[in-house]
């Protein structure tokens, strides 16, 4: 049955919860706005800029992959600024959304009790061979 | 650096986000409460373990799983977690949960951002779905090689 005490259970845990996750929710976003504002996010991506051409990706894209690890919406405004063609478009939101936000989701995946390396490691893989694979599947340039 | 604008922003970020979260995850998390004491829970277990199976995970599972795919990391832990208490998954099962997830969260809200900027929603909602799949077989596959090869060197050695 359902009374006035489920409601008070559950707002009670999900208060506990937030608290719990804020740990982990407010230091991952101060290091990726610290990286942001040092210039460091700049040299990941010059670092990763060219392997981009293996999914089909001008050297630029490494920058927008970058932002997209500083929140989804950093990424996609990043995104709008380039001139991409249709084809490079959807293979860089593929890409992006499924490895964006690592930080802050790898630390909240390892609080949950999974392994966050192996998380992260497997999305980082997974976004890079969806990248490839879509680059040579879709027609078009 | 500006540390001033970096500390600002961290405050305006995490501000968005946690309100983002407060406000979905107390409805939410009594929605869940009332759907257990009402016994949906059971049912809804019941019904996805033909999916939840084929993954390799207790049926109890599909809840965090349903909250995932539709909502986002943050708040499907945060369900997992208050299933975990009570159904005490394995740490594999966590990690075909969590790489599942990982790969395939949020698909309302992301989907809809890139939609925006004219992409065809469908291609990546697909290749989506079908990475996060092939990638939780693919370590469910490896998971299983790495122990029988452990459990046959271990009968090897006696």
């Amino acid at each position: 049955m359902v009374t006035k005490q489920t409601v008070f259970r559950g707002t009670n845990k999900a208060v506990r919860l937030i608290l719990n996750l804020l740990k982990y929710i407010i230091p991952s976003i101060f290091i990726m706005k610290i990286l942001e504002h040092s210039g460091w996010l700049l040299k990941i991506s010059d670092f990763f800029a060219p392997y981009m051409a293996y999914i089909g990706l001008p050297g630029e894209g490494a920058l927008v992959l970058m932002f997209g690890q500083v929140t989804i919406f950093s990424g996609v405004a990043a995104m709008t600024i380039l001139n991409l063609t249709a084809k490079q478009l959807t293979i860089m939101c593929t890409v992006m959304s499924i490895s964006h936000v690592l930080v802050l989701e790898t630390a909240i995946i390892t609080k949950s009790g999974a392994n966050g390396l192996l998380n992260a490691a497997s999305r980082i893989a997974a976004s890079a061979v969806t990248g490839f694979v879509l680059n040579l599947i879709i027609p078009g340039v | 650096m500006d540390w001033s604008k970096v500390f600002l922003e961290t405050l305006i970020s995490s501000y968005s986000t946690i309100s983002r979260i407060v406000l979905i995850f107390i409805p939410l998390i009594v929605l869940i409460e009332c759907m257990k004491d009402m016994g949906w829970l059971n049912k809804i277990a019941d019904r996805s373990h033909g999916f939840t199976r084929l993954l390799g995970l207790p049926g109890e599972s599909a809840i965090g799983l349903i909250v995932g795919i539709f909502t986002g990391v943050v708040l499907s832990s945060g369900v997992i977690m208050e299933i975990q208490q009570e159904i005490n998954m394995t740490k594999t099962q966590m990690n075909v949960l969590f790489l599942f997830i990982g790969i395939c969260h949020g698909i309302i809200e992301e989907t809809v951002v890139f939609t925006s900027i004219g992409v065809n929603g469908l291609v990546i909602l697909a290749s989506r779905l079908a990475v996060a799949l092939v990638a939780a077989f693919l370590y469910i596959r490896i998971t299983r090689t790495i122990a029988r090869f452990s459990a046959g060197v271990e009968t090897e050695a006696r």
